[in-house]
């Protein structure tokens, strides 16, 4: 694998400079995302006062008597080979509705039938956010496999070197 | 290099302020299902420290949950329960509130990650 003490210190900077790059994606997703829900809130905020204070919140959300079902699915792969660059990837999709599948309510009935077209952009806004949501979980899956690899190369290092001495 | 699934229709889960869930929600995550669980909570001024930690907990454990996004002046709350988590999965994502501005200083994995540049780790 490494065959001297030079190789294992280009793969530490190498890694370290990952790191860097993961830490610069992670702020500019985040902030993306930011921007993203900062709109959607005030496009919530528009659609409650044009339709009152009290028709949009958290009153209007069903509650545990009632079954309800998310219109997105998520789904997780796992890399059977842990050397390489991820562990884990997420990925968001809209639920497949076919024929024989019950279509979930959308949830923008639960505040009524003709609603505000910001409320709309709204729910677009949210759903945005979400697809970046997930961008953000997979740099973090990323992140979090670095300070084990790091470890391993620190410990090839310190054998090299006490062989050396 | 093999990559596999470890499974479709997996969640997200909310916890943050009224606005975050109801906008959240109206995207279409929420999911209550047949054991009545629901996948948010709500975070008012009157929420207990210990009922927002049950909950984060409670999402931890359930295997259907695998995005947990949480308010960070919220996660600032329960900051050891966080920094705990060190599972990949579920994902924990601290996501802005429209209060309080994300600062990456805050962020359990961007500290993480940052700690690898520690003066004293670099030999």
């Amino acid at each position: 694998m490494y065959t001297s003490v030079d190789e294992v210190c280009v793969a530490i900077d190498k890694l370290m400079l990952q790191n860097l790059e993961l830490i610069e994606q992670k702020v500019v997703v985040t902030v993306q995302l930011e921007g993203l829900l900062r709109d959607g809130h005030i496009k919530l905020a528009k659609a409650r006062y044009i339709q009152g204070k009290e028709n949009i919140g958290v009153l209007q959300i069903p509650t545990e008597d009632v079954q309800m079902n998310s219109l997105f699915e998520l789904e997780t792969f796992i890399k059977d080979d842990k050397k390489e660059d991820e562990a884990i990837h997420f990925d968001i999709c809209r639920k497949e509705t076919g024929p024989n599948k019950k279509e979930p309510q959308d949830p923008i009935k639960w505040f009524g039938v003709l609603v505000p077209q910001n409320l709309r952009d709204a729910q677009k806004q949210f759903q945005s956010a979400l697809y970046l949501a997930v961008q953000s979980a997979n740099i973090s899956a990323k992140m979090i496999t670095i300070p084990e690899k790091l470890d391993h190369l620190k410990n090839i290092k310190n054998n090299f070197l006490k062989e050396e001495e | 290099m093999a990559l596999h699934s470890a499974g479709k229709g997996k969640l997200l889960a909310v916890i943050g302020d009224e606005d975050t869930c109801v906008g959240f929600l109206l995207g279409g995550v929420g999911e209550i299902n047949k054991n009545r669980q629901s996948n948010f909570m709500v975070v008012d001024k009157n929420t207990a420290v210990s009922e927002i930690e049950d909950t984060f907990k409670r999402f931890i454990k359930r295997d259907d949950i695998d995005i947990i996004l949480i308010n960070q002046n919220i996660a600032e709350m329960i900051r050891h329960v966080i920094d705990s988590h060190t599972q990949p999965i579920p994902s924990v994502l601290e996501i802005p509130s429209k209060d309080h501005p994300y600062d990456a200083s805050k962020d359990s994995i961007l500290r993480r990650a940052r700690g690898m540049f520690n003066p004293e780790d670099i030999h």
